[in-house]
Order: C-alpha cells, then structure tokens, then sequence
C-alpha cells in the first residue's frame, strides 16, 4: 500500500515567512541555550534563590506536558472508550504529543544544574520522590510515543513484517500509554503538594494531583482542536469541523468538571477567594476566563460548529490551562517571596525556541510521515 | 542517638564568630555586599552563606530598644522535605541527626529549594556546574568525633551541641528556671515533625518579626515528608487501577464487537 | 587588668562602662555569660545601646564624656548611704590618712594651678606627715583633714540630680545603677568594671579610669575574685609592647625613662626614682640588670653600668614628650624626618587625619612593616593627593603574620601564652623579630665602620647575640634574665642584683623562662586542672608577676586573713597550722625566704598594696602622679555642646592644646557643629581595616562606613536609612551610610534651668581608602572616620580625644 516518498501537501519543502521566523527564532534559542550551558544558570536566566523555578519549568515543563496530554486522550477515546470517530485525530494528536514530550526532555535537560546526570534518576532512586515518579513515568511514556511514531515512519517506508510486529503488542503501548499519562499528568501537580504553606490559598491543595490531570484532558483536546484547525488551514485540507464540534463537545463537558472540582475544592477549603489583588486577578482570569467561558462558549452549537468558534474556545483552554501552570509554579508564590521574578531574555529565547522546534517538527511530520491517514490502529 | 544543636538565643552576643568558622570550615567565598541597615550582612542564606546572624532590634514593652541576634542555618528535619522529594536521594537524613548532601548524586533539578519549608537549600547560581549548598551540620566533623565548627567557636555558649533528647531536656529546664527570660517553646521540638536545630528566644518568632525570613510558625508538627510520601503510596494502586481499567474497557469493546460481528454473520 | 578573664565568671556584679566587649573582645563573654549564668548581673553603661548592652540588666545611657559625673554620683550615694566596705576602707586605702592642710579644691581648680602654664604645682597635693616623717592618718576617718572626709565633701556635690543633669542618664536609671552595684560593698560580695577606649580616650581619660578605681576601693572589690578594675586591652599582645616598654617615657618593666635633667647619672636615677618603701625600693636590682642585658660586658660598675649609652628624655616635642600627638606635630612642623610604621596604620587610625597626612607628607622616608599594603603605606596615593608631588621615599617590608612565628602574646590577664609556629611565613615575609634583628647587626656594622660616628659605643657594645636568624628563645632568656658569671637563667625577680651580677630584660616577666630548656618555658605550659575552682589555672601558661593571677589579693582577705568570702578564697591564714593556705600566688610578704615562716596576718594587713610606698591603695593620689587632680573631677570634653553643670572649669585644665593650622577646635556649643559625635569599633573589623578590610568574610559583614543616627535626627534632616549623609566637624569631612537606630538617642543635659537637648551620632572608624574595601563605593573619596576626630590628648597619658567632638550631619 506504502507509495514511495511522495507529496501529501502543496508547498512542501518551501521556505515560508512563517518558517524563516521560526528557524530565526530556533538560532536565537541555540545561542541562549549554549550560553547557558557554558556560563551557568545564573549567567543566563533570571532565576534565583527564591525563585529557583521559572519559566522554563513553568512552560516548558509543566505546561508543555499538559498540552501534550491529547496523546493520551485521544488514545483512550478511541481504544479504551472505543469512540472510533475519532480515529482520525488520533496520530496528529500523537504527533503533538511527542512534540510537548520533546519539548520538556529538552526543556529540563537546560533546566536541571547538571544537565549531563539527566539519567541518574533511572538508577539513584528514591521512591518517596515525586519528582523520580514523575522522571521514570516521563521517560518511559516518551519512549511509547517514540516507538509509535516509529511505526507511523516504518509505515512510510512499508516494513510490514515489523509493523506486524508491534500491530501485536500495540494494546500493551496503549494501555502503558494512558496509564503513565494518568500518573505523570497529575504528578506534575503533586509536585507541589510538598509546599502547601508557601502557596497562595487559591492554589494550594491536596487535589492538584486530580485537577492537573483534568486540565491535561483540556489541555490536549484544546490543542488537537487548534492544531487541526491550523494545519488545515496551512497545509490547505478542508477542516474536520464535525468531529472537532464533536470534540468541542467533549471538552466542554472537561471543561464543566473541572470547574466543578475547582470550585467544590476552593469552597470545602475555605479558601478566600474574594480579594482584590494580582494573585486574585491571575486568579480569576484563570476561573472565570479560561475555564467558565470556554465551557459557555462551546456550550453554544452556533460556536462549536464554527471554526471561529473552536478557534476562540479552544484558544482559550489551552490558554487557562498554561496560566494555570503559571499560576501554580510561580503566582502562587509571589506572597511568600522576597524577590521577585521575571524570566532573562535567554529564558524566553529557549523556550521560544523549543516553541518553534515543536512546530518545524510538527511540521516535518505533517509533510514526511502518514499522518492523515487511515492508520494501523485502525485495522487492528 | 540523634544529635541536635540548642541554640539558645538569649546568650547570643551577636558577634558572628559562629558565621564566619562556618565559611572557614566549610571553605566558602566572601560575597560583596552593601550595608545593611540592620547589621546583618550578607541579607540572605546562599551557597556561600549557610549560617547567617539575624539582627532583630525590637522595643520592649517598657519602651527601651532590645537587640537580638538569631543564628539561622539548616533544621535538619527529623523527616526533611528536602530529601523525601529528591529524585535521586542526594539529600539524606542521617540516624546521626544531619540532613546530608550527595554532590555526586544532584542533578540540580532544585526541588529541594521549592520544597523546604524553611527556605534553606540553595543553589550555586555563580557556576556552570552547580550544586546545592546548605548547613551540613558539619556532618564529616561529626564523624570524627568533633562539634560543628560554629559550636566549637561560640564564646557564649549559645550553641549547645548534644543529643537531642537531652538538648531538649536542658532547654525546658532554662525555660523552666527563669522564665521571665524565655519565649516558653522551643523552636523545633515539634515543628514540621521534630529538628534537630532547636532555639530557645526571648520572645515570640513573631515578635522577633522572622516568620517571614524561613522561622515557620505555621507548618503546625506535620513531618513535612509525608506530604510526597502519601502521594507515593497511592501511585502503584493508581498504576494498577487506571491499568486493569483500560484492559478491560478495551476487552469489553472488542467483545462487543465480535458479538456485533457474530450477530451479523448469522442473521 | 588587675584580675583575669577567666576571673570575671566569679563577679557578682559586672559593670561593664568605657568598652564594648560583646564586640571587641567577644571571648570574654564566655566568663560574663558563666557569671550570668550563676545569678551575676550585668551593668552596662555606653551612650549607645551596643551588643554587649543587648545582654544587659541593667543599661544605662550616658553622655560621652561624663562617666567622671557618673562615678562620683555613685561615689556619693555609697558614701551617703554607708554602703563602701567599711573594714576595707579603714585598713587597706589611703582614707585615714590626713591632707596637706594647704589643698583646697574650689570650683573645678584644685590648689596650685598655674594659669600660664595650663598646670597644677603639685605641692600641696600630699599627705600630712608626723614628726618621724611617717603620713598621720585618723583611722576613725571622722579627721575633716582626712581622706575620706576630703573625698566626702568633694563627692557630695554629685547629687543625683547633678549626676542626670550632666549625664544624661534618667533619675531612675541611675538609682537603680547604684542600688544594684552600691551592694557589692557587702563584705564577701565583688563587682568587677570593665573599662577600656569609651574610658579613655577623653582629654578627661585618667580621671574617668580614677573614678572606677576609687569607687572599686569603696566597695571593697580591689584584689577580690570576681572584682578589680580591668582594663580590657586592645591589640592582641598590647600588654606586652607596653610591659616591653613600646612607650616613650619608660623603659622596660615600667621604670621610668631616664630624665637629662633630673638623672644625669645613675645614682641620680636610683635615688630619685626609688621609693624608701614597699617592692619598688628593689628598682634598683631591677634597672641595673636591665643595663646588664642591654650591654653585657660594656656595663661595668666602672662606668655606671653603661647607665650613659642610655637616651635620656628631654621634655620631647613642645615639652609634651614623645606619645602619639606629639610625634605627628614633630613630623608636621618637620623636626622628625623619617619614620618605621611598625605593625600600624596611622593614616587611619590618628586623630585629625588631615593634620596626620601633611605630617606624613614631610617625611624624607617613611618603612612600613606590614602583612599587607595598608593606608599608610600608601598615603600618598589618598584621595586629594597627587602622588607625583610627593617625596617621600617609602619602603614596604612583608611581615609574617602572628601564625608565622614563633613566640609569646600577653594578654589583658597578664598571661604570656606562648604561641608556635603554625606555617612557614608566606613569600618574602619575615617575623618582625627577624627584621629587628637585622637591623640591629647592620646598624652595629655601620657604627663599627664609621670613623664619622659621633657616638657609637651604645650601639657597637649592644649586647646583640641572637644569631643571624634570631632565635625567639634566646630573647626570652635574657627577658627572664641569667646571673651574668654562669649564664643560668634565674629563677625570678627575686635573684635579681643591683651589683651587675645579674641581667634580666624585663624583671616584671622574669621567672616565665627559669631554666636552660625548651620544658623551662612556663609560658608554654597548658595544664588545665583547676584545683580551686576559681578558674585560676595556675599551670596554664605564666602570669606576671611572678605567676600572680590576681594582684592585690591581701585584700581579698580580712586583716586576720580570713576570706571576705569563704567559697572564694583566693589566700586563707590557717589559725591552727600558723600557715598561709593559698590558691594564688600571695601578694605580699607571707613567708619569711630565709627561715620559711609564715608571717602572721597583722604584718601584711598594714601594708597589702607592696608596690605602694604607703602600702594603701589611693582613693587621694598624692604629688601629682595625676596631672589633673588627686580627686576625679567631672571637666566637659574640649568640643561640647553644653556648659559644665558641675564647675565653672569648663574643660580639663591641665591638657595641653596644640596650635598648628591643623589642630582647629570647634567652640563650646558650637552652632555650626550642633552635634556630639563619638567613635567606636564593631566585631567586624579590626581597627584602621587593613586586617579585616582586605579580607571577603569580613568585608562582606561591614561593607560600607556608616553613622548611627537617631530617627529623631533623621527625621529632623529628612535622612532616610541607608541614605548616604556626610558628617563634617571643623577639621574635615566623611561620607557614611545612615544607620537610622534607636540604639542611639538624643541627650537632654545641662544645668538646672539650662537644659538643652542634643543629638549624639557614632561612627566606627575601621574604613579608608585602600585595601579590598574601602568603605563606599567611591575610589575617590576616603571613608576614614578620623578625618574628624581632635587631635587633643588627655592631661596624663596623650591619648587623643576620639570619643567626643562635634560634627554636623547633613544628607549627601
Ligand atoms: N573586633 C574588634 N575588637 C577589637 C578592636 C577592633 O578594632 N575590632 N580593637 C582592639 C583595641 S586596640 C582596643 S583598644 C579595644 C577597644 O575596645 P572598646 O573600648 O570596647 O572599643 P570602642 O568600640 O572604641 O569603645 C567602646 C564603647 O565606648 C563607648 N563610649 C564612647 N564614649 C564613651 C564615654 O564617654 N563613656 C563611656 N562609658 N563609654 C563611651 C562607645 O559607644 C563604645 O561602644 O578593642 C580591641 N578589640
Ligand atoms: N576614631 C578612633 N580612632 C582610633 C581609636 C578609636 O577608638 N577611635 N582607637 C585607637 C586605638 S585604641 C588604637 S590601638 C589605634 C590602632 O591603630 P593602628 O595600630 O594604627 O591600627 P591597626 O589596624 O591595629 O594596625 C596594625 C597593623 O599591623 C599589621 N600587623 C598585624 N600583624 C602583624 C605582625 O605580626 N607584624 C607586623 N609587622 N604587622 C602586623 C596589620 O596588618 C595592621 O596594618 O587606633 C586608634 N584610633
Ligand atoms: S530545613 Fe529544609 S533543607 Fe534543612 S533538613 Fe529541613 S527540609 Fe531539608
Ligand atoms: S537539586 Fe539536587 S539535591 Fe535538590 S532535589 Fe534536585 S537532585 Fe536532589
Ligand atoms: S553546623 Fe557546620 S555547616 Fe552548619 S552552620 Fe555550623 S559550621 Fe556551618
Ligand atoms: S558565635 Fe555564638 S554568640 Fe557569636 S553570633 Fe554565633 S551564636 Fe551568637
Ligand atoms: S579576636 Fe582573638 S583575641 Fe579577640 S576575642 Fe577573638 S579570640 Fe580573643
Ligand atoms: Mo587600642
């Protein structure tokens, strides 16, 4: 079935403006990042004794994450839940995934002090650790999307006996799939159970490890959303607007719960909620704009079958739930701390730049690997 | 066989002997500063700075001025924060009593940072290969036999060096003894679970106005790693819920359909 | 100190007046904490609210300046309230004896001033002697002529309410001070006073010190454990450069210098300078061996022992001798030429800076021995000089440090503590004894080669034998002295000769070093039993004199011999044995050497102060000894902003006032400089900076100079804290960060119906302009608090005035 290397999309392999910005943006990031290895984190970045966190953990590691979340999401949409509508977002969400997975391995690899012992974790263990849970279940689950884009590559190239292969050991990816994102997912707001007196009240919880992981879900469904939305308009394919309202649906639903949980655990917490001050205003732009709205918006059948529509509500989930990692890493902090933070110009170059690298790889895969077509899930 | 260190405040004469043995031992640089309005200098804890005298001049009640001086360092938490999140088990509670440190181990994710309640690991942000420092309790010391080097160094006494039962023992005594003189608690016999730094103050930490510079008066007795560890505890049940819930679900599907498929063939 | 560190932890109450020790010698608060710790209370009394005051329980606030008023205020109430140590009093001070009937004392003048001269005839300042020539006393002190009832009335005009009109200090402060120190005047109870530069560094310096002693004889705490009045020294073997004699007008031992015009030879010397009575009718034994050791074999009987290769003092620079002040005005009017800065930092530490520069301008060379390039060293590099208009030539000479070498270190207890040698010296650098000890080999080649030499026997016949690289023990032999025909070290003061048959460098350590070897060195001893529990150590290193831990200490008994206070028996007349028990080293004639008896208690009870011709203590200090006055007298500081409450003699009378274009003062109540300033030292630091300033752990504790303002100054001038102000008197100017506390606070003093309030600002004076920091952030500026101070000295000693004068405080 495999036809040879050939073109899917019109304009392949052109240099756009869009692209030459983004490599412009890919070198400034390299620089930043090679100052940092040679001078130091203190050199290069904005972060200090107080704020030994930032941007890069708050982007590129805990939102990254939860934007990739659609892997996972849609994995067990349609084999879990069994949900085959669906199908065809499935490999461009994997896609997207692997891309959020690259970007916080890369992400952390600039982040951590001792970039080169990124692989102590695997054999100095410290079981009581979130963070080790978390390295093992961010390792091994990018390892599966590495494998199973692997298999999306084997395709192009037609190795069907090895294709064969793994067609039978796939439910144990899937499966070891969602059961890793589960777990890192809402580690990663575990993370900070540890801090609960330094936190801001609105933040602190014992429920972060839940909601994390639901606002994974939204953070993944919004980004499938925006990324089919855009790449049908850049690779000029018509919109998947009824399965996306479909989606649309499901993540006003996500949404919905989440607020539900947010507000069930403020209010059984007692927390004060009604101040006027900027970790507030952060606060309620988080709540009220980027939960509440979105899920009215989609409420809405005229919105949700419109591309404008999904643009506008997906957009702004996926906004609510990077301010939400913001929020919780740094916002949070901001009354317990002496300093205060804002990232260096290098920071923001790398992450702009792991930004691009997730697109141009989104975009290589887009134009060099089957991504749009009927896939081996599928036949299986 | 747990020791601690008693540091009670009252003794204090301020005079930083205490803050400079512990960059001599510990080998640490001297950082440029500016003055400081209230004397003490350098302003924070940093990987050059584990042990910094906190200068707290304060009115009493009768109106005259009264000048304390608070040595601030590591807790060395019965059940430290700092080494139960670790990834790689860097940081280390010792039976000993200190909280110890692996620089072979660090990978300078700073978690520690974030998670310590008291605000003490720190990172060397000067260095391109950094690691973090803090207090050691003069660990390698211990081993020898020896008191930490800002304890031997005290002229006052204010740093009493021992076990811990016994530390805490003398300090309800002197509480006891003269108690116009003391705060009647002592700092870090239950704190965040038990440390082994302990203080004895003449007044409230929140007279004193530290509650805001790392002396923590609102993290009630919990051991403050517990926190992760409940959280680990449930990661395999979850491992092993979400797991069997998927198979399931998908045998569940793929039965359905086969009998769908079954149905169809024979009507 | 007449006691010990160690011994402070025995004192039942601690005044601490004059010094700061939490800071500037914070080891002593491992005994005041151990006496606190037993119930001890602590006093402490600094116009601004230091470490050492944070510990206190008792702080009181007085002007700088006038602890003089403080003490005769206590003075008063002890006597008013017959709370002194009666028994005490009557048996070991001078109080019974009678005056010269011809001193009078009138309105701030004792009698004999002489207006022109700006001093005292001492003529009358003396006791009133019977017809064998022995002083009268009245031991029931009811003799108006008497000591006491002269002291009574003198201290009767210090009311309370003249002690808060001058100091500053509130009534009720004050009556607490003197409740809770007045009562250890009760037999068997000691209170100890710790003094040192807020004490002395005043025009008024000797008399201040006077009146915490003549309080200390009151309360009967002269020679009690736990008691004493001492003096907490500075620099780390400042005891020993002064008992070595690093001073002009003594030579080693303190003996005094020979005079041209009063000692022409040497039986003029012996027999003006020796006392008919008590130890120092011995000086003769002690000067002659001296002589021995400085000239060996040149020291004859025939020539008077070389007593003529000795220098003779003149009157010294402008008839003030040879101190401090005096040799900068000699190098400022150019009459000294070159200079050796050995192990100081002048162009820092001297008062009136700018004077001090333009001395050192006029220098044809100036040899800096120093660990590192100090202030001084490069003076004329400071900022506002150009270094090419200067000529002087300057040498720097690497020294090793005190971890380099070998050798001892005297302590304020008067322990000498042999110290080793821990590293090898870095670099170039050479121990300073190495330096002076090439230098005195080259100076003797030179002499010897020169046909030219005026007059080199003194130097040629210097006993000079040490080796090339001289050898620190063979220094400490000789200081122990030998008996000249053997070489045998002796075994102390006591085997000294006045014939030449013994030499000995400084007959007060003689005994530190009483044998041939290395194990003869008691200095170095470090036993730590402690039999006595008075923490009296007899076997740890070795106290002068002759291993004494506490002078004095006949008075801690009765005149029986019994203990004032049984659990702190420092000697002890055991009635049954006929013996002295004793855990110290006896300070008086206890023992007969000859026959070995013990001499019964009555003998030693006439006269417990041996050094002291009338064997009593002095609360009346006869002839002149004290230039300004046998009572302490309340004079006000040279610069002040108040009239003196107490007298119409406003400021001392007796100090001498110099007169060169550099040496301006403020008036009183000056209005351009409406502010007192006072000057101090912080733990941080040490001294002029080059120590501390040039290393990062202690630079990065005390960054930058600042000022301790009031926040009611602040307020006033609008200064915020940190804000950087400039305080100027009228001698110069400093930049200083503002340090807005309430540790420090204005003064409302003056006399009754004149009550002003003024503001007091301190300044620690460690900054400069070289070394890793300077003090601010500007290479163009010198951040030295000296630029300021007076070079005005007290009437006796010449120690400049550095903690009070006026300034004005303004936002920079
Ligand atoms: N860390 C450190 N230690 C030192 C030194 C140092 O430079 N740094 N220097 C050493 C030397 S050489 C010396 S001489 C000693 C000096 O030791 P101190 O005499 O203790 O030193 P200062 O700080 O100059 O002065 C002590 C106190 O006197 C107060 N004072 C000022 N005026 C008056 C007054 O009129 N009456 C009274 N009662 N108090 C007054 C000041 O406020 C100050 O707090 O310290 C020695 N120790
Ligand atoms: N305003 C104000 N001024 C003051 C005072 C004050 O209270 N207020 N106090 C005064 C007093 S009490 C004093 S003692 C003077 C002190 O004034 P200085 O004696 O001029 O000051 P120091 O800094 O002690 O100088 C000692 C020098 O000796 C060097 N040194 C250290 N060890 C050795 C060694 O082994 N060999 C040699 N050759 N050199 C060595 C040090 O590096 C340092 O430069 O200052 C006086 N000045
Ligand atoms: S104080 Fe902080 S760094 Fe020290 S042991 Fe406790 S948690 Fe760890
Ligand atoms: S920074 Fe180092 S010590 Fe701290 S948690 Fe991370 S690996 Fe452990
Ligand atoms: S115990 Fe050791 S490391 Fe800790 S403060 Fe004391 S000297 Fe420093
Ligand atoms: S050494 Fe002792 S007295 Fe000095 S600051 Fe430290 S704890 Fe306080
Ligand atoms: S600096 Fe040295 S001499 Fe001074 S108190 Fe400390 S240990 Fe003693
Ligand atoms: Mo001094």
């Amino acid at each position: 079935m495999a036809e040879k290397v050939q073109k899917w999309y019109p304009g392949e392999g052109k240099l756009t403006i869009g692209r030459a910005i983004l490599y412009v943006v890919l070198v400034l990031g390299l620089i930043s990042a090679a100052a940092r290895l040679f001078l130091g984190l203190g050199a290069t970045t904005n972060l200090n004794d107080a704020f030994p966190w930032g941007l890069w953990v708050s982007f590129d590691i805990l939102a990254g994450v939860a934007l990739a979340g659609g892997g996972f999401t849609m994995a067990a949409t349609i084999y879990i839940f069994n949900l085959k509508k669906f199908e065809p977002l499935l490999r461009p969400a994997k896609l997207s995934a692997f891309m959020g997975y690259l970007v916080f391995v890369i992400g952390l690899f600039f982040d951590l002090g001792q970039p080169w012992r990124i692989w102590h974790p695997m054999v100095m263990w410290n079981p009581h650790s979130v963070l080790f849970e978390v390295s093992w279940c961010v390792m091994l689950y990018t390892t599966v999307l590495a494998i199973d884009l692997f298999i999306i590559g084997l395709e192009r190239y037609g190795k069907e006996s090895w294709i064969k292969f793994f067609r039978d050991i796939y439910l144990v990816l899937v499966v070891a799939g969602i059961m890793l994102s589960t777990l890192h997912q809402s580690s990663l707001g575990a993370l900070f159970l540890l801090m609960p007196q330094k936190m801001s009240d609105l933040w602190a919880t014992k429920a972060l490890g839940p909601l994390f992981f639901c606002s994974a879900v939204i953070g993944g469904m919004s980004v499938i959303t925006l990324e089919s939305l855009l790449s049908s308009k850049i690779y000029k394919r018509k919109p998947e607007i009824g399965i996306l309202s479909d989606l649309g649906k499901g993540l006003a639903i996500a949404l919905l719960v989440y607020f539900a949980m947010k507000v069930t655990d403020l209010y059984a917490r007692g927390a004060t909620v009604w101040v006027w001050d900027w970790v507030h205003f952060w606060f309620f732009v988080e709540l009220f704009g980027t939960v509440a709205l979105p899920a009215l918006l989609l409420s809405f059948p005229e919105v949700r079958k419109t591309q404008k529509g999904l643009y506008w509500a997906a957009g702004l989930a996926a906004f609510g739930v990077v301010l939400n990692r913001f929020n919780v890493s740094l916002t949070s902090y901001i009354g317990y701390r002496q300093f205060g933070y804002f990232p260096s110009a290098m920071e923001i170059f790398v992450t702009a730049a792991l930004i691009a690298m997730g697109i141009l790889i989104f975009d290589l895969g887009m134009r060099y690997l089957p991504i749009h077509r009927s896939e081996l899930g599928g036949e299986h | 066989m747990s020791k601690a260190v008693l540091i009670d405040t009252t003794k204090c004469i301020g005079c930083r002997a205490c803050q400079v043995a512990c960059k001599s031992w510990n080998d640490l640089k001297g950082e440029r500063t500016v003055f400081s309005e209230t004397w003490s200098n350098p302003r924070f804890l940093s990987s050059n700075e584990y042990n910094r005298i906190i200068f707290r001049e304060i009115d009493r009640p009768d109106g005259q001025v009264s000048w304390h001086f608070i040595s601030r360092r590591c807790m060395h938490c019965n059940d430290p924060a700092c080494a139960s999140v670790c990834p790689v088990g860097a940081l280390e509670k010792m039976k000993e009593g200190p909280v110890v440190y692996d620089d072979g181990k660090c990978i300078g994710c700073r978690y520690c940072m974030m998670a310590c309640p008291f605000q003490i690991p720190k990172f060397e942000w000067g260095s391109a290969v950094p690691l973090i420092r803090k207090c050691t309790f003069c660990a390698e010391r211990q081993a020898l036999g020896l008191a930490p080097s800002c304890v031997t160094t005290c002229p006052t006494g204010t740093l009493l060096f021992g076990e811990r039962p016994q530390l805490l023992k003398e300090a309800y005594r002197r509480i006891g003894s003269e108690p116009k003189k003391y705060y009647p608690q002592v700092y870090g016999e239950k704190t965040a679970g038990g440390t082994s730094t302990l203080y004895l103050t003449a007044v409230s930490l929140e007279d004193l106005g530290l509650t805001r510079v790392g002396f923590r008066t609102d993290l009630g007795d919990v051991p403050q790693g517990i926190y992760g560890r409940a959280w680990m505890s449930k990661v395999p049940f979850v491992a092993v819920a979400v797991g069997g819930l998927c198979v399931g679900l998908h045998y569940l599907h793929k039965r359905r359909a086969e009998i769908k498929a079954e149905e169809r063939k024979e009507g | 100190m007449t006691n010990h560190w160690n011994d402070l932890a025995n004192s039942d109450c601690l005044m601490i007046i004059g010094c700061n020790p939490a800071e500037n010698h914070p080891i002593s608060f491992k005994w005041i904490t151990k006496a606190q710790e037993k119930g001890a209370k602590l006093i402490v009394a600094d116009p601004r609210f230091t470490r050492s005051a944070s510990k206190a329980d008792l702080y009181v606030r007085l002007r700088p300046g006038t602890d003089v008023a403080l003490m005769g205020g206590l003075i008063n109430y002890v006597l008013q309230n017959n709370l002194f140590h009666k028994d005490y009093v009557v048996n070991y001070t001078n109080a019974a004896f009678l005056v010269n009937k011809d001193f009078t004392f009138n309105d701030g003048l004792f009698s004999g001033y002489q207006n022109d001269k700006r001093a005292y005839n001492p003529a009358t300042w003396d006791y009133e002697v019977d017809k064998d020539g022995k002083p009268a006393t009245d031991p029931t002190l009811s003799n108006p002529r008497c000591v006491f009832q002269l002291m009574k009335a003198h201290y009767a005009r210090y009311t309370p309410e003249m002690v808060v009109n001058t100091t500053g200090v509130p009534m009720e402060t004050f009556m607490k001070m003197a409740a809770l120190y007045g009562a250890t005047g009760q037999p068997g109870k000691s209170g100890s006073i710790l003094y040192a530069m807020g004490g002395t560094q005043h025009s008024t310096g000797v008399q201040i010190i006077r009146g915490y002693s003549v309080l200390q004889q009151l309360l009967g705490n002269m020679g009690m454990p736990g008691g004493g009045i001492n003096a907490l020294r500075g620099e780390n073997n400042v005891q020993g450069s002064t008992d070595m004699a690093l001073l002009f007008h003594i030579v080693p031992g303190y003996m005094a210098i020979p005079n041209e015009a009063n000692h022409p030879a040497l039986k003029d010397y012996l027999e003006k300078e020796t006392p008919k009575a008590g130890y120092w009718s011995n000086k003769p034994k002690f000067f002659v061996s001296l002589l021995k050791a400085f000239w060996g074999d040149a020291a004859k009987k025939g020539n008077d022992f070389a007593y003529d290769y000795l220098p003779k003092i003149g009157k010294g620079f402008q008839g003030a001798g040879y101190s401090w002040i005096p040799l900068f005005e000699a190098m400022g009017a150019g009459t000294i030429k070159g200079m050796l800065v050995w192990g100081m930092n002048p162009a820092v530490s001297s008062a009136n800076l700018n004077q001090t520069y333009a001395a050192l301008d006029k220098l044809e060379w100036l040899a800096a021995f120093d660990l590192w390039e100090t202030d001084t060293s490069v003076f004329w590099k400071r900022p506002g000089a150009d270094p090419k208009k200067n000529k002087t030539e300057v040498f720097l000479f690497p020294a090793a440090d005190s971890l380099e070498k070998e050798g001892s270190a005297s302590n304020s207890g008067r322990w000498l503590q042999w110290r080793y040698q821990a590293v090898k010296p870095h670099g170039d650098a050479q121990s300073d004894l190495w330096y002076a000890n090439r230098l005195g080999l080259e100076l003797k080649k030179l002499y010897q080669g020169d046909p030219k030499a005026a007059f080199p026997d003194p130097i040629v016949n210097l006993n000079w034998n040490y080796g090339d690289d001289a050898d620190v023990h063979l220094v400490a032999k000789e200081v122990n002295g030998y008996t000249v025909a053997d070489k045998k070290q002796v075994v102390n003061f006591t085997a000294l000769k006045d014939d030449g048959s013994t030499a000995c460098g400084n007959w007060i350590y003689s005994g530190s070093y009483p044998g041939p070897d290395k194990k003869n060195n008691l200095m170095a001893r470090r036993d730590k039993k402690d039999p006595s529990g008075l923490g009296l150590y007899a076997n740890w290193s070795w106290a002068w004199p002759v291993n004494r831990r506490i002078i004095y200490n006949r008075c801690s008994a009765d005149p029986a011999g019994q203990p004032w206070n049984k659990d702190k028996a420092l000697v002890r007349w055991d009635q049954a044995a006929n013996a002295w028990k004793n855990n110290d080293v006896p300070d008086f004639g206890w023992i007969n050497p000859q026959t070995k008896a013990h001499i019964t208690p009555d003998v030693s009870a006439k006269a417990p102060f041996i050094m002291l011709p009338e064997g009593k203590s002095r609360l009346f200090v006869p002839k002149g000894l004290c230039k300004d006055g046998p009572f302490p007298e309340h004079y006000e500081a040279l610069e002040c902003p108040f009239h003196n409450p107490v007298s119409k003699q406003q400021s001392n009378p007796a100090v001498k006032i110099w007169k060169s274009n550099f040496d301006k003062l403020a008036e009183v109540c000056d209005p351009r400089f409406p502010i007192i300033a006072t000057t101090f030292r912080v733990t941080e630091h040490w001294q002029a900076g080059a120590m501390t300033r040039n290393l990062t752990w202690q630079s990065e504790m005390m960054p930058e100079m600042f000022v301790e303002i009031s926040p009611t100054l602040a307020k006033a001038k609008g200064i915020k804290a940190g804000d950087w102000v400039k305080v100027s008197s009228i001698r110069g100017e400093v930049l200083a960060r503002a340090n807005v506390t309430r540790r420090v606070a204005p003064f409302c003093c003056g006399a009754q119906g004149f009550q002003n309030t003024v503001e007091m600002v301190a300044l620690p004076w460690h900054f400069g302009f070289a070394g890793y920091i300077t003090g601010g952030p500007d290479a163009r500026k010198n951040y030295a608090c000296n630029q300021l101070a007076p070079q005005v000295g007290d009437a006796n000693t010449m120690i400049p005035e550095y903690k009070v004068f006026l300034v004005n405080v303004e936002k920079a």
